[in-house]
């Protein structure tokens, strides 16, 4: 299993990217003390049985990792949702993309910490390619939106070591302006 | 801390620029390559990436490339980690701790040693990016 809900998060975009996916679309909302995740791509996407074997740790695609017996970012996710009596779906259409939701009361004994966000988004928007990335992240009524294409052309290259420590100091920002109004004074 | 507005961050990274463009500008073609799967990501590689970034910046090495890449099928020895740079040999290591990032980073990368306990293996050819 996984340490925080940010490395589940990051696992299940890393997935969409790898699909092919060129517009990936990921929503985190705190309200209320539950956390709502919704990562949306328009990757290959899977049929119905491959879907089955992707929520199966003993299924994987042979395509992907050619002789590998297991397979286990999903099935972390969903034992770690089932141990919190969360909410999960998944909806997958080849040729048309995938969408992972799921829902966790923050307040339960077992959940996991939600983990260092700022350091998560650079995470996923670091991940090479020209692929597009929304992240709007919420908390209560205050919320931030990032667009990996702005970054980028605000940094130049979302690659080198200089704008990457450029955009961990523009990503904490968001975060802390975000939890300071947030909790009430 | 204020939150910064993209502008702000465009204007920040002027400013970066103009004071990288005085330094002598070293790292241009090193490449950095942290495996981020299920197993990296289990094992701790994202600890392992904030690691090499904040070493690389403390060492003003900032044309450094520090890329990501899915799982490179040594889920056993995760966080893996891939360094290529002139001058020495394309080289995986293994078991790369936060400890062992900023090991590579002083010894492989600036005093051009290997770390020899945490070598694991070449690159795969049909990971080889040409």
């Amino acid at each position: 299993m996984h340490y925080t809900i940010s490395d589940y998060i990051q696992d299940i975009v890393e997935n969409a990217l790898e699909a092919g996916s060129v517009y990936t679309t990921v929503e985190i909302q705190e309200q209320d003390g539950f956390l709502t995740v919704r990562v949306a791509d328009t990757g290959k996407g899977m049929s119905p049985e491959e879907v089955t074997k992707a929520l199966d740790p003993y299924g994987t695609s042979e395509s992907k990792h050619p002789n590998r017996k297991v397979g286990l970012g999903l099935p972390f996710l969903v034992q770690c949702i089932e141990s919190l009596k969360g909410e999960f779906h998944i909806h997958s259409e080849p040729g048309k993309g995938t969408s992972v939701y799921f829902r966790v009361p923050l307040t339960h004994i077992d959940a996991p910490p939600i983990g260092n966000l700022a350091e998560t988004f650079r995470q996923i928007l670091t991940y090479p390619g020209t692929h597009e990335i929304r992240i709007r992240r919420s908390r209560d009524k205050d919320s931030y939106t990032l667009l990996r294409s702005e970054l980028w052309e605000a940094l130049g290259d979302l690659e080198s070591v200089g704008s990457q420590a450029l955009l961990k100091e523009y990503l904490e920002s968001q975060e802390s302006a975000l939890i300071t109004e947030g909790v009430p004074q | 801390m204020a939150k910064m507005t993209l502008e702000e961050l465009k204007k920040l990274r002027e400013s970066k620029k103009r004071e990288l463009e005085k330094r002598e500008i070293t790292g241009k073609d090193i490449e950095i390559i942290v495996g981020m799967a299920t197993c990296g990501i289990a094992a701790g590689a994202k600890q392992t990436l904030s690691a090499f970034l904040n070493e690389l910046e403390a060492q003003n090495l900032s044309n450094v490339l520090v890329r990501q890449t899915g799982c490179m099928g040594y889920c056993y020895a995760e966080p893996t980690v891939e360094i290529r740079m002139p001058g020495m040999p394309d080289i995986i290591y293994g078991k790369v701790d936060p400890e062992t990032a900023v090991k590579i980073v002083r010894k492989h990368i600036l005093g051009k040693v290997l770390i020899n306990d945490h070598i694991l293996d070449k690159p795969a050819a049909d990971i080889m990016k040409k």
